[in-house]
Protein backbone atom coordinates (compact mmCIF):
# COMPACT_ATOMS: atom_id res chain seq x y z
CA UNK A 1 0.00 0.00 0.00
CA UNK A 2 1.01 3.57 -0.58
CA UNK A 3 -0.19 6.57 1.36
CA UNK A 4 -2.04 8.18 -1.37
CA UNK A 5 -4.17 4.99 -1.85
CA UNK A 6 -5.12 4.70 1.49
CA UNK A 7 -6.00 7.90 1.23
CA UNK A 8 -8.40 6.79 -1.25
CA UNK A 9 -10.64 5.04 1.41
CA UNK A 10 -13.07 7.25 3.59
CA UNK A 11 -11.74 6.24 7.56
CA UNK A 12 -14.52 4.83 9.37
CA UNK A 13 -13.71 4.71 13.26
CA UNK A 14 -11.04 7.24 12.96
CA UNK A 15 -11.62 10.51 11.70
CA UNK A 16 -9.07 11.66 8.88
CA UNK A 17 -7.77 14.29 10.88
CA UNK A 18 -6.35 11.53 13.48
CA UNK A 19 -5.28 9.54 10.23
CA UNK A 20 -2.95 12.43 8.92
CA UNK A 21 -1.71 12.68 12.34
CA UNK A 22 -0.95 9.46 12.70
CA UNK A 23 1.22 9.87 9.56
CA UNK A 24 3.37 12.49 10.38
CA UNK A 25 4.13 11.82 13.84
CA UNK A 26 4.20 7.88 13.77
CA UNK A 27 1.71 7.31 16.63
CA UNK A 28 -1.54 8.14 16.97
CA UNK A 29 -3.47 7.83 20.69
CA UNK A 30 -7.05 7.74 21.06
CA UNK A 31 -9.81 7.52 24.14
CA UNK A 32 -13.18 6.13 23.80
CA UNK A 33 -12.18 4.02 20.82
CA UNK A 34 -12.85 0.43 22.70
CA UNK A 35 -16.59 0.83 24.64
CA UNK A 36 -16.75 0.02 28.27
CA UNK A 37 -18.47 -3.72 27.08
CA UNK A 38 -15.21 -4.36 25.37
CA UNK A 39 -13.10 -3.04 28.08
CA UNK A 40 -15.17 -5.34 30.39
CA UNK A 41 -14.54 -8.50 28.38
CA UNK A 42 -10.72 -7.81 28.25
CA UNK A 43 -10.42 -7.37 32.10
CA UNK A 44 -12.27 -10.74 32.50
CA UNK A 45 -10.11 -12.20 30.08
CA UNK A 46 -7.12 -10.50 31.76
CA UNK A 47 -7.77 -11.81 35.37
CA UNK A 48 -8.49 -15.60 34.22
CA UNK A 49 -4.71 -15.75 32.15
CA UNK A 50 -3.58 -14.11 35.92
CA UNK A 51 -5.83 -16.88 37.63
CA UNK A 52 -3.54 -19.79 35.20
CA UNK A 53 -0.37 -18.07 35.51
CA UNK A 54 -0.57 -19.03 39.68
CA UNK A 55 0.30 -23.02 38.43
CA UNK A 56 3.43 -21.76 36.76
CA UNK A 57 6.29 -21.68 38.22
CA UNK A 58 8.93 -20.98 35.34
CA UNK A 59 8.79 -19.11 32.23
CA UNK A 60 7.80 -20.92 29.37
CA UNK A 61 6.39 -19.90 25.73
CA UNK A 62 3.34 -17.91 27.15
CA UNK A 63 4.11 -16.20 30.48
CA UNK A 64 7.01 -14.78 31.02
CA UNK A 65 7.67 -14.54 34.88
CA UNK A 66 8.69 -11.28 37.01
CA UNK A 67 11.36 -13.09 39.05
CA UNK A 68 9.24 -12.61 41.90
CA UNK A 69 6.42 -14.61 40.72
CA UNK A 70 4.44 -16.78 43.45
CA UNK A 71 1.34 -18.89 43.13
CA UNK A 72 0.01 -16.72 45.71
CA UNK A 73 1.34 -13.72 44.63
CA UNK A 74 1.49 -14.12 40.47
CA UNK A 75 4.05 -11.17 39.18
CA UNK A 76 4.44 -11.36 35.61
CA UNK A 77 6.07 -9.34 32.87
CA UNK A 78 3.94 -10.67 29.48
CA UNK A 79 1.67 -13.19 28.22
CA UNK A 80 2.75 -14.03 24.49
CA UNK A 81 0.75 -15.28 22.14
CA UNK A 82 -2.10 -13.70 23.93
CA UNK A 83 -4.71 -14.20 21.33
CA UNK A 84 -3.96 -18.17 21.61
CA UNK A 85 -4.20 -17.90 25.11
CA UNK A 86 -7.83 -16.59 25.82
CA UNK A 87 -10.57 -16.58 23.08
CA UNK A 88 -11.67 -13.08 24.39
CA UNK A 89 -8.23 -11.59 23.02
CA UNK A 90 -8.40 -13.15 20.12
CA UNK A 91 -12.30 -11.92 19.56
CA UNK A 92 -11.15 -8.32 20.59
CA UNK A 93 -8.13 -8.31 18.45
CA UNK A 94 -10.30 -9.79 15.29
CA UNK A 95 -14.09 -8.36 16.26
CA UNK A 96 -13.63 -4.77 17.82
CA UNK A 97 -13.28 -1.52 16.96
CA UNK A 98 -9.54 -1.82 16.80
CA UNK A 99 -8.74 -3.63 13.62
CA UNK A 100 -11.39 -1.24 12.00
CA UNK A 101 -9.34 1.61 13.22
CA UNK A 102 -6.30 -0.01 11.98
CA UNK A 103 -7.92 -0.19 8.40
CA UNK A 104 -8.48 3.78 8.29
CA UNK A 105 -4.74 3.51 9.12
CA UNK A 106 -2.60 1.12 6.88
CA UNK A 107 -5.89 0.46 4.36
CA UNK A 108 -8.72 -2.26 4.05
CA UNK A 109 -6.66 -5.33 3.33
CA UNK A 110 -5.30 -6.32 7.32
CA UNK A 111 -3.60 -9.23 8.33
CA UNK A 112 -2.85 -10.13 11.90
CA UNK A 113 0.17 -10.40 13.22
CA UNK A 114 0.76 -10.98 16.91
CA UNK A 115 -1.13 -10.47 20.46
CA UNK A 116 0.77 -10.23 23.74
CA UNK A 117 -0.06 -8.67 27.40
CA UNK A 118 2.79 -6.66 28.83
CA UNK A 119 1.56 -6.61 32.30
CA UNK A 120 3.95 -3.98 33.94
CA UNK A 121 3.43 -5.07 37.55
CA UNK A 122 2.67 -2.84 40.47
CA UNK A 123 5.82 -1.85 42.61
CA UNK A 124 8.68 -2.53 39.99
CA UNK A 125 6.92 -3.52 36.60
CA UNK A 126 10.09 -3.41 34.42
CA UNK A 127 12.11 -0.39 32.25
CA UNK A 128 11.44 -0.99 28.09
CA UNK A 129 13.84 0.76 26.72
CA UNK A 130 13.86 3.57 23.89
CA UNK A 131 13.34 1.30 20.70
CA UNK A 132 12.30 0.83 17.28
CA UNK A 133 9.97 -2.37 16.18
CA UNK A 134 12.70 -3.46 14.41
CA UNK A 135 12.58 -7.34 15.93
CA UNK A 136 10.15 -8.39 12.57
CA UNK A 137 11.19 -6.31 9.08
CA UNK A 138 8.73 -6.70 6.21
CA UNK A 139 8.81 -6.17 2.54
CA UNK A 140 7.21 -2.40 3.50
CA UNK A 141 7.32 -0.17 6.36
CA UNK A 142 3.20 -0.25 7.02
CA UNK A 143 3.25 -3.12 9.72
CA UNK A 144 1.65 -1.53 12.81
CA UNK A 145 1.45 -1.75 16.56
CA UNK A 146 -1.43 -1.40 18.87
CA UNK A 147 -1.55 -0.93 22.47
CA UNK A 148 -4.58 -0.43 24.32
CA UNK A 149 -4.55 0.08 27.99
CA UNK A 150 -6.53 -2.30 30.33
CA UNK A 151 -6.53 0.03 33.58
CA UNK A 152 -5.99 3.82 33.79
CA UNK A 153 -2.65 5.11 33.10
CA UNK A 154 -1.22 8.20 34.82
CA UNK A 155 2.84 9.27 35.24
CA UNK A 156 3.41 7.11 37.78
CA UNK A 157 2.80 3.79 36.13
CA UNK A 158 5.34 4.10 33.73
CA UNK A 159 3.39 5.38 30.70
CA UNK A 160 4.37 4.87 27.39
CA UNK A 161 6.66 7.45 25.78
CA UNK A 162 6.83 7.89 21.93
CA UNK A 163 8.95 10.25 20.40
CA UNK A 164 6.80 11.63 17.33
CA UNK A 165 8.04 11.88 13.46
CA UNK A 166 11.35 9.68 14.85
CA UNK A 167 9.46 7.15 12.39
CA UNK A 168 10.55 9.51 9.42
CA UNK A 169 14.35 9.36 10.75
CA UNK A 170 17.14 7.48 11.06
CA UNK A 171 16.29 3.46 11.62
CA UNK A 172 18.77 2.79 14.55
CA UNK A 173 21.48 -0.48 14.49
CA UNK A 174 20.22 -3.20 17.25
CA UNK A 175 23.43 -5.15 17.50
CA UNK A 176 26.29 -4.92 20.05
CA UNK A 177 29.62 -4.22 19.64
CA UNK A 178 29.80 -8.05 20.08
CA UNK A 179 27.72 -8.62 17.59
CA UNK A 180 24.59 -9.38 19.58
CA UNK A 181 21.20 -8.17 19.34
CA UNK A 182 20.08 -5.98 21.95
CA UNK A 183 16.74 -5.37 22.40
CA UNK A 184 17.15 -1.39 22.91
CA UNK A 185 18.64 1.38 20.86
CA UNK A 186 22.66 1.48 21.67
CA UNK A 187 23.70 4.04 24.06
CA UNK A 188 25.91 5.48 21.79
CA UNK A 189 22.80 6.05 19.13
CA UNK A 190 20.81 7.78 21.64
CA UNK A 191 22.82 10.45 22.65
CA UNK A 192 21.56 11.84 18.82
CA UNK A 193 17.84 10.77 19.90
CA UNK A 194 15.76 13.98 20.96
CA UNK A 195 14.73 12.60 24.08
CA UNK A 196 13.72 15.61 25.50
CA UNK A 197 10.74 15.80 22.69
CA UNK A 198 8.85 12.29 23.74
CA UNK A 199 5.70 12.10 24.57
CA UNK A 200 4.00 10.21 27.31
CA UNK A 201 0.96 8.85 26.57
CA UNK A 202 -1.43 8.69 29.36
CA UNK A 203 -4.82 7.96 29.89
CA UNK A 204 -8.05 6.44 31.01
CA UNK A 205 -9.04 2.30 30.76
CA UNK A 206 -9.30 2.00 26.98
CA UNK A 207 -7.45 3.96 25.71
CA UNK A 208 -5.37 2.94 22.62
CA UNK A 209 -2.10 3.94 21.28
CA UNK A 210 -1.09 3.32 17.01
CA UNK A 211 2.95 3.03 16.47
CA UNK A 212 4.90 3.22 13.19
CA UNK A 213 7.01 0.37 13.46
CA UNK A 214 10.10 3.24 13.09
CA UNK A 215 8.76 5.07 15.81
CA UNK A 216 11.60 5.27 19.31
CA UNK A 217 9.41 4.64 21.76
CA UNK A 218 10.03 2.99 25.51
CA UNK A 219 8.59 3.40 29.19
CA UNK A 220 10.11 3.63 32.63
CA UNK A 221 9.50 1.29 35.42
CA UNK A 222 6.29 1.47 37.76
CA UNK A 223 7.16 1.88 41.11
CA UNK A 224 3.68 2.31 41.82
CA UNK A 225 1.21 0.46 43.69
CA UNK A 226 -0.90 0.03 40.41
CA UNK A 227 -0.08 -2.23 37.39
CA UNK A 228 -0.34 -1.32 34.05
CA UNK A 229 -1.56 -4.47 31.64
CA UNK A 230 -1.19 -3.09 28.14
CA UNK A 231 -2.96 -5.68 25.39
CA UNK A 232 -0.49 -5.55 22.42
CA UNK A 233 -2.04 -6.39 19.04
CA UNK A 234 -0.17 -5.83 15.82
CA UNK A 235 -1.13 -5.95 12.21
CA UNK A 236 0.23 -5.71 8.23
CA UNK A 237 -1.34 -4.50 5.48
CA UNK A 238 -1.93 -7.38 3.55
CA UNK A 239 0.60 -6.91 0.92
CA UNK A 240 3.31 -6.69 3.73
CA UNK A 241 5.63 -9.92 3.99
CA UNK A 242 8.27 -10.83 6.70
CA UNK A 243 11.78 -11.17 5.24
CA UNK A 244 13.24 -12.58 8.36
CA UNK A 245 11.29 -15.47 10.40
CA UNK A 246 8.92 -13.56 13.10
CA UNK A 247 9.71 -13.76 16.64
CA UNK A 248 5.90 -14.52 18.13
CA UNK A 249 4.17 -17.24 15.15
CA UNK A 250 1.10 -17.87 16.51
CA UNK A 251 -1.77 -20.45 14.28
CA UNK A 252 -3.33 -16.67 13.75
CA UNK A 253 -0.33 -14.56 12.54
CA UNK A 254 -1.36 -14.06 8.73
CA UNK A 255 -4.66 -14.28 8.91
CA UNK A 256 -6.82 -11.79 6.80
CA UNK A 257 -9.40 -9.79 9.32
CA UNK A 258 -9.96 -7.04 7.36
CA UNK A 259 -10.63 -7.23 3.16
CA UNK A 260 -8.95 -9.90 1.22
CA UNK A 261 -5.54 -11.26 0.64
CA UNK A 262 -3.62 -9.29 -2.51
CA UNK A 263 -2.21 -10.60 -5.55
CA UNK A 264 1.13 -8.40 -5.40
CA UNK A 265 3.24 -7.79 -2.73
CA UNK A 266 4.62 -4.10 -1.83
CA UNK A 267 8.35 -3.91 -1.65
CA UNK A 268 9.67 -0.72 -0.78
CA UNK A 269 13.30 -0.13 -1.45
CA UNK A 270 15.86 0.29 0.76
CA UNK A 271 18.43 -1.39 2.85
CA UNK A 272 16.98 -2.97 6.14
CA UNK A 273 19.21 -4.32 9.45
CA UNK A 274 18.18 -7.53 9.90
CA UNK A 275 17.56 -9.34 13.15
CA UNK A 276 18.47 -13.09 14.21
CA UNK A 277 16.35 -15.05 12.25
CA UNK A 278 13.88 -15.70 15.32
CA UNK A 279 12.47 -19.21 13.68
CA UNK A 280 15.99 -20.77 14.41
CA UNK A 281 17.23 -18.15 17.83
CA UNK A 282 14.24 -19.33 20.28
CA UNK A 283 12.98 -15.91 20.94
CA UNK A 284 11.51 -15.16 24.79
CA UNK A 285 11.07 -11.23 25.52
CA UNK A 286 12.29 -8.29 25.07
CA UNK A 287 12.29 -8.16 28.56
CA UNK A 288 14.98 -10.73 28.78
CA UNK A 289 17.36 -9.20 25.83
CA UNK A 290 17.52 -5.80 27.11
CA UNK A 291 18.14 -7.23 31.06
CA UNK A 292 20.55 -9.98 30.12
CA UNK A 293 18.79 -12.60 31.78
CA UNK A 294 19.27 -16.16 30.94
CA UNK A 295 21.98 -15.38 28.32
CA UNK A 296 23.46 -18.77 26.54
CA UNK A 297 26.62 -18.42 24.38
CA UNK A 298 26.03 -18.32 20.84
CA UNK A 299 22.33 -17.14 21.24
CA UNK A 300 22.67 -14.08 19.67
CA UNK A 301 21.97 -11.96 23.11
CA UNK A 302 18.26 -13.54 23.11
CA UNK A 303 17.90 -15.39 26.88
CA UNK B 1 23.51 -5.50 -4.40
CA UNK B 2 23.04 -3.74 -7.84
CA UNK B 3 24.78 -4.77 -11.08
CA UNK B 4 26.81 -1.77 -10.77
CA UNK B 5 28.44 -2.64 -7.67
CA UNK B 6 28.51 -6.50 -8.87
CA UNK B 7 30.40 -5.21 -12.00
CA UNK B 8 32.60 -2.44 -9.47
CA UNK B 9 34.14 -5.89 -7.89
CA UNK B 10 36.61 -7.64 -10.17
CA UNK B 11 35.62 -10.55 -11.88
CA UNK B 12 36.50 -14.24 -10.87
CA UNK B 13 35.79 -16.21 -14.50
CA UNK B 14 33.74 -14.29 -16.53
CA UNK B 15 35.14 -11.71 -18.49
CA UNK B 16 33.46 -7.88 -17.50
CA UNK B 17 31.68 -8.62 -21.33
CA UNK B 18 30.47 -11.23 -20.30
CA UNK B 19 28.62 -9.77 -16.83
CA UNK B 20 27.52 -6.91 -18.70
CA UNK B 21 26.07 -8.72 -21.21
CA UNK B 22 23.86 -10.81 -17.75
CA UNK B 23 22.66 -7.59 -16.98
CA UNK B 24 21.18 -6.70 -20.50
CA UNK B 25 20.20 -9.45 -21.65
CA UNK B 26 19.35 -11.52 -18.77
CA UNK B 27 21.20 -14.56 -19.20
CA UNK B 28 24.60 -15.47 -20.07
CA UNK B 29 26.04 -19.06 -21.59
CA UNK B 30 29.15 -20.14 -21.39
CA UNK B 31 29.75 -23.11 -23.68
CA UNK B 32 31.80 -26.02 -22.31
CA UNK B 33 32.48 -24.27 -19.23
CA UNK B 34 32.80 -27.32 -16.45
CA UNK B 35 35.98 -28.60 -16.51
CA UNK B 36 36.04 -32.36 -17.71
CA UNK B 37 36.84 -34.14 -13.92
CA UNK B 38 33.73 -32.27 -12.48
CA UNK B 39 31.84 -33.55 -15.61
CA UNK B 40 32.87 -36.99 -15.30
CA UNK B 41 31.75 -36.56 -11.24
CA UNK B 42 28.97 -35.40 -12.46
CA UNK B 43 27.76 -37.91 -14.77
CA UNK B 44 28.82 -40.80 -12.73
CA UNK B 45 26.51 -39.09 -10.21
CA UNK B 46 23.12 -38.68 -12.88
CA UNK B 47 24.01 -42.82 -13.77
CA UNK B 48 23.59 -43.02 -9.98
CA UNK B 49 20.46 -41.51 -9.49
CA UNK B 50 19.03 -42.62 -12.79
CA UNK B 51 20.03 -46.53 -11.25
CA UNK B 52 17.93 -45.56 -7.97
CA UNK B 53 15.01 -44.44 -9.49
CA UNK B 54 14.62 -48.18 -10.75
CA UNK B 55 13.30 -48.72 -7.19
CA UNK B 56 10.90 -46.06 -7.33
CA UNK B 57 7.69 -46.44 -8.63
CA UNK B 58 5.55 -43.70 -7.46
CA UNK B 59 6.52 -39.63 -7.96
CA UNK B 60 7.89 -39.05 -4.39
CA UNK B 61 9.76 -35.83 -2.94
CA UNK B 62 12.79 -36.30 -4.39
CA UNK B 63 12.10 -38.27 -8.00
CA UNK B 64 9.26 -37.16 -10.09
CA UNK B 65 8.55 -39.63 -12.73
CA UNK B 66 7.69 -39.54 -16.25
CA UNK B 67 4.97 -41.23 -17.99
CA UNK B 68 5.93 -45.13 -18.84
CA UNK B 69 8.57 -45.01 -15.90
CA UNK B 70 9.39 -49.02 -14.92
CA UNK B 71 11.86 -50.75 -13.46
CA UNK B 72 13.51 -51.70 -16.24
CA UNK B 73 13.21 -48.61 -17.99
CA UNK B 74 13.25 -45.46 -16.12
CA UNK B 75 11.69 -42.13 -17.56
CA UNK B 76 12.22 -39.58 -15.00
CA UNK B 77 11.22 -35.59 -15.15
CA UNK B 78 13.57 -34.38 -12.49
CA UNK B 79 15.15 -35.09 -9.44
CA UNK B 80 14.32 -32.93 -6.70
CA UNK B 81 16.81 -31.57 -4.12
CA UNK B 82 20.14 -33.33 -6.10
CA UNK B 83 22.03 -31.47 -3.46
CA UNK B 84 20.95 -33.42 -0.95
CA UNK B 85 20.30 -36.97 -2.92
CA UNK B 86 23.96 -37.09 -3.88
CA UNK B 87 27.10 -35.42 -2.09
CA UNK B 88 28.84 -35.03 -6.07
CA UNK B 89 25.97 -32.54 -6.81
CA UNK B 90 26.47 -31.01 -3.47
CA UNK B 91 30.26 -30.81 -4.06
CA UNK B 92 29.47 -29.21 -7.80
CA UNK B 93 26.70 -26.45 -6.11
CA UNK B 94 29.27 -25.45 -3.16
CA UNK B 95 32.78 -26.06 -4.07
CA UNK B 96 32.91 -26.18 -8.16
CA UNK B 97 34.38 -23.24 -10.44
CA UNK B 98 30.39 -22.98 -11.00
CA UNK B 99 30.23 -20.46 -7.86
CA UNK B 100 33.05 -18.46 -9.18
CA UNK B 101 30.51 -17.79 -12.00
CA UNK B 102 27.67 -16.93 -9.70
CA UNK B 103 29.89 -14.59 -7.71
CA UNK B 104 30.90 -12.75 -10.67
CA UNK B 105 27.18 -12.26 -11.14
CA UNK B 106 25.29 -11.39 -7.97
CA UNK B 107 28.49 -10.17 -5.99
CA UNK B 108 30.63 -11.71 -3.39
CA UNK B 109 28.36 -12.71 -0.62
CA UNK B 110 26.18 -16.45 -2.51
CA UNK B 111 23.67 -18.07 -0.77
CA UNK B 112 22.30 -21.71 -2.43
CA UNK B 113 18.80 -21.92 -2.78
CA UNK B 114 17.97 -25.37 -4.37
CA UNK B 115 19.41 -27.38 -7.07
CA UNK B 116 17.62 -30.41 -8.97
CA UNK B 117 18.08 -32.39 -12.53
CA UNK B 118 15.41 -31.94 -15.16
CA UNK B 119 15.94 -34.85 -17.36
CA UNK B 120 13.74 -34.27 -21.24
CA UNK B 121 14.14 -37.91 -21.42
CA UNK B 122 14.38 -38.85 -24.93
CA UNK B 123 11.46 -39.88 -26.91
CA UNK B 124 8.91 -37.35 -25.27
CA UNK B 125 10.34 -35.06 -22.26
CA UNK B 126 8.07 -32.52 -21.72
CA UNK B 127 7.81 -29.22 -23.00
CA UNK B 128 8.23 -26.35 -20.77
CA UNK B 129 6.38 -23.51 -21.53
CA UNK B 130 7.59 -19.90 -21.22
CA UNK B 131 7.72 -18.14 -17.81
CA UNK B 132 9.81 -16.22 -14.89
CA UNK B 133 10.96 -17.85 -12.51
CA UNK B 134 9.04 -16.29 -9.80
CA UNK B 135 7.95 -19.61 -8.03
CA UNK B 136 10.03 -17.91 -5.05
CA UNK B 137 10.17 -14.35 -4.34
CA UNK B 138 13.04 -12.36 -2.98
CA UNK B 139 13.70 -8.60 -1.66
CA UNK B 140 15.45 -7.72 -4.56
CA UNK B 141 16.29 -9.47 -8.27
CA UNK B 142 19.70 -11.10 -7.85
CA UNK B 143 18.60 -14.77 -7.86
CA UNK B 144 19.64 -16.72 -10.93
CA UNK B 145 19.77 -19.83 -11.47
CA UNK B 146 22.35 -21.56 -13.41
CA UNK B 147 21.71 -24.68 -16.10
CA UNK B 148 24.45 -26.59 -16.56
CA UNK B 149 24.15 -29.41 -19.48
CA UNK B 150 25.36 -32.61 -18.49
CA UNK B 151 25.11 -33.95 -22.17
CA UNK B 152 25.68 -32.43 -25.74
CA UNK B 153 22.11 -30.24 -26.16
CA UNK B 154 21.19 -30.03 -29.80
CA UNK B 155 18.25 -28.76 -31.61
CA UNK B 156 16.03 -31.93 -31.94
CA UNK B 157 16.48 -32.46 -27.95
CA UNK B 158 14.61 -28.78 -26.77
CA UNK B 159 17.41 -26.71 -26.06
CA UNK B 160 16.68 -23.73 -23.40
CA UNK B 161 15.16 -20.87 -24.98
CA UNK B 162 15.89 -17.09 -23.86
CA UNK B 163 13.95 -14.33 -24.35
CA UNK B 164 17.12 -11.78 -24.44
CA UNK B 165 16.07 -8.42 -22.17
CA UNK B 166 12.81 -9.65 -21.37
CA UNK B 167 13.58 -9.67 -17.63
CA UNK B 168 13.58 -5.70 -17.91
CA UNK B 169 9.91 -5.46 -19.35
CA UNK B 170 7.49 -6.82 -16.49
CA UNK B 171 6.94 -9.59 -13.47
CA UNK B 172 4.39 -11.41 -15.19
CA UNK B 173 1.53 -13.42 -13.37
CA UNK B 174 1.56 -16.70 -13.86
CA UNK B 175 -2.08 -17.96 -13.05
CA UNK B 176 -4.48 -19.21 -15.67
CA UNK B 177 -8.41 -17.75 -15.62
CA UNK B 178 -9.99 -19.08 -12.98
CA UNK B 179 -7.49 -17.97 -10.89
CA UNK B 180 -5.19 -21.37 -10.35
CA UNK B 181 -1.19 -21.28 -10.90
CA UNK B 182 -0.46 -22.23 -14.46
CA UNK B 183 3.41 -22.17 -14.15
CA UNK B 184 3.37 -20.25 -17.40
CA UNK B 185 2.80 -16.69 -18.94
CA UNK B 186 -0.35 -16.47 -20.27
CA UNK B 187 -0.72 -16.20 -24.30
CA UNK B 188 -2.25 -12.80 -23.98
CA UNK B 189 0.44 -11.47 -21.92
CA UNK B 190 3.32 -13.66 -23.98
CA UNK B 191 2.32 -10.93 -27.05
CA UNK B 192 4.44 -8.09 -24.52
CA UNK B 193 7.44 -10.30 -24.46
CA UNK B 194 8.72 -11.18 -28.17
CA UNK B 195 9.51 -14.64 -27.95
CA UNK B 196 10.19 -14.51 -31.63
CA UNK B 197 13.24 -13.19 -30.75
CA UNK B 198 14.15 -16.08 -28.46
CA UNK B 199 17.40 -18.05 -28.78
CA UNK B 200 18.14 -21.35 -28.38
CA UNK B 201 21.63 -22.47 -25.89
CA UNK B 202 22.58 -25.86 -27.75
CA UNK B 203 26.07 -26.78 -26.58
CA UNK B 204 28.41 -29.19 -25.80
CA UNK B 205 28.39 -31.12 -22.84
CA UNK B 206 29.41 -29.02 -19.82
CA UNK B 207 28.01 -25.74 -21.28
CA UNK B 208 26.36 -23.29 -18.73
CA UNK B 209 24.13 -20.95 -18.53
CA UNK B 210 23.30 -18.49 -15.64
CA UNK B 211 19.54 -17.20 -15.81
CA UNK B 212 18.19 -13.98 -14.23
CA UNK B 213 15.28 -14.24 -12.20
CA UNK B 214 12.99 -12.48 -14.34
CA UNK B 215 14.12 -13.36 -17.80
CA UNK B 216 11.46 -15.70 -19.95
CA UNK B 217 12.57 -18.96 -21.17
CA UNK B 218 11.37 -22.53 -21.35
CA UNK B 219 12.00 -25.24 -23.63
CA UNK B 220 9.99 -27.32 -26.25
CA UNK B 221 9.65 -31.22 -26.29
CA UNK B 222 12.45 -33.38 -26.75
CA UNK B 223 11.87 -35.49 -29.68
CA UNK B 224 15.18 -37.33 -30.29
CA UNK B 225 16.38 -40.60 -29.31
CA UNK B 226 18.62 -39.01 -26.46
CA UNK B 227 17.84 -37.30 -23.21
CA UNK B 228 18.26 -33.79 -22.52
CA UNK B 229 19.79 -34.00 -18.45
CA UNK B 230 20.46 -30.62 -17.09
CA UNK B 231 21.40 -29.73 -13.34
CA UNK B 232 19.92 -26.81 -12.18
CA UNK B 233 21.62 -25.06 -9.13
CA UNK B 234 19.78 -22.03 -7.94
CA UNK B 235 21.71 -19.18 -5.47
CA UNK B 236 20.80 -15.42 -4.66
CA UNK B 237 22.96 -12.42 -2.91
CA UNK B 238 23.47 -13.08 0.57
CA UNK B 239 21.24 -9.59 1.37
CA UNK B 240 18.32 -11.03 -0.84
CA UNK B 241 15.97 -12.43 1.27
CA UNK B 242 12.94 -14.81 0.28
CA UNK B 243 9.47 -13.58 1.74
CA UNK B 244 7.18 -16.12 0.55
CA UNK B 245 7.38 -19.52 1.49
CA UNK B 246 9.93 -21.14 -0.69
CA UNK B 247 8.58 -24.18 -3.26
CA UNK B 248 11.84 -26.65 -2.51
CA UNK B 249 13.97 -26.24 0.78
CA UNK B 250 16.48 -28.55 1.84
CA UNK B 251 19.18 -28.36 4.66
CA UNK B 252 21.22 -27.00 2.35
CA UNK B 253 18.57 -23.71 1.31
CA UNK B 254 19.72 -20.53 2.42
CA UNK B 255 23.72 -21.84 3.38
CA UNK B 256 26.01 -19.19 2.39
CA UNK B 257 28.38 -20.73 -0.50
CA UNK B 258 30.82 -17.87 -0.93
CA UNK B 259 31.78 -14.46 1.32
CA UNK B 260 29.39 -14.08 4.74
CA UNK B 261 25.95 -13.95 5.97
CA UNK B 262 24.64 -10.24 5.29
CA UNK B 263 23.32 -8.29 8.09
CA UNK B 264 21.49 -5.80 5.97
CA UNK B 265 18.95 -6.48 3.38
CA UNK B 266 18.71 -4.89 0.17
CA UNK B 267 14.98 -4.18 -0.75
CA UNK B 268 13.86 -3.39 -4.61
CA UNK B 269 10.97 -1.07 -4.88
CA UNK B 270 8.10 -2.98 -6.72
CA UNK B 271 4.65 -4.81 -6.81
CA UNK B 272 5.40 -8.28 -7.49
CA UNK B 273 2.30 -10.55 -8.37
CA UNK B 274 2.55 -13.37 -5.58
CA UNK B 275 2.80 -17.09 -6.43
CA UNK B 276 1.05 -19.53 -4.05
CA UNK B 277 2.08 -19.74 -0.33
CA UNK B 278 3.92 -22.82 -1.34
CA UNK B 279 3.98 -24.10 2.82
CA UNK B 280 0.17 -24.55 2.51
CA UNK B 281 -0.55 -25.28 -1.13
CA UNK B 282 2.09 -27.71 -1.47
CA UNK B 283 4.47 -28.00 -4.49
CA UNK B 284 5.06 -30.59 -6.75
CA UNK B 285 6.64 -30.17 -10.35
CA UNK B 286 6.43 -27.19 -13.01
CA UNK B 287 5.86 -30.20 -15.14
CA UNK B 288 2.24 -31.17 -13.12
CA UNK B 289 1.63 -27.28 -13.01
CA UNK B 290 1.97 -26.63 -16.29
CA UNK B 291 0.12 -29.66 -17.95
CA UNK B 292 -2.51 -29.77 -15.35
CA UNK B 293 -1.71 -32.91 -14.09
CA UNK B 294 -2.95 -33.83 -9.99
CA UNK B 295 -4.17 -30.25 -10.03
CA UNK B 296 -6.84 -30.00 -7.33
CA UNK B 297 -9.84 -27.94 -7.74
Amino acid sequence: VKLEEIRQFAPKVLTREQCEFYYENGYLHVEGLISPEWLARLRTALEEVVEKSRTITKTDDNFVLDPAHKADAPRLRRLSYAADNHPGFWDFAKNSPLPDAVADLIGPNIKFREAMLNFKWARGGDEVKWHQDTSYPYTNTWPIQTLTCLEDVGMEQGPLMVLPRSHKGEVYNRYDKEGRWVGAITDEDLKRVPLEKAVPLTGPAGSTTFLHIYTVHGSRRNDSPRGRPLLLCGYDPADAFPIRGLPLVSKYTGEIIRGKETLYAHVEGGKVQMPPDWTEQRYTSIYEIQQKEERKPGYYGVG
Amino acid sequence: VTPDEVLAQPPLVLTQEQRASFFRDGYVHLPGFVPRDWLTLLNAALAESIEKSRAVAETDKDYVLAPGHTRKSPRLRRLNYAADNHPVFWDFASRSPLVDVVADIVGPHVKFRESMVNFKWARGGDEVKWHQDTSYLYTNSSPVVTLTSLDEVTDDQGPLLVVPGSHKKKVFRRFDNQGRWSGSISDADLKEVGIENARALRGLAGSVTVLHTYVVHGSKRNESDRSRPLLICGYEAADSMPYRSLPMTSRYTGQIVRGEEARIAHLEEGYIPLPPDWAKAGYTSLYEHQQSERRKP
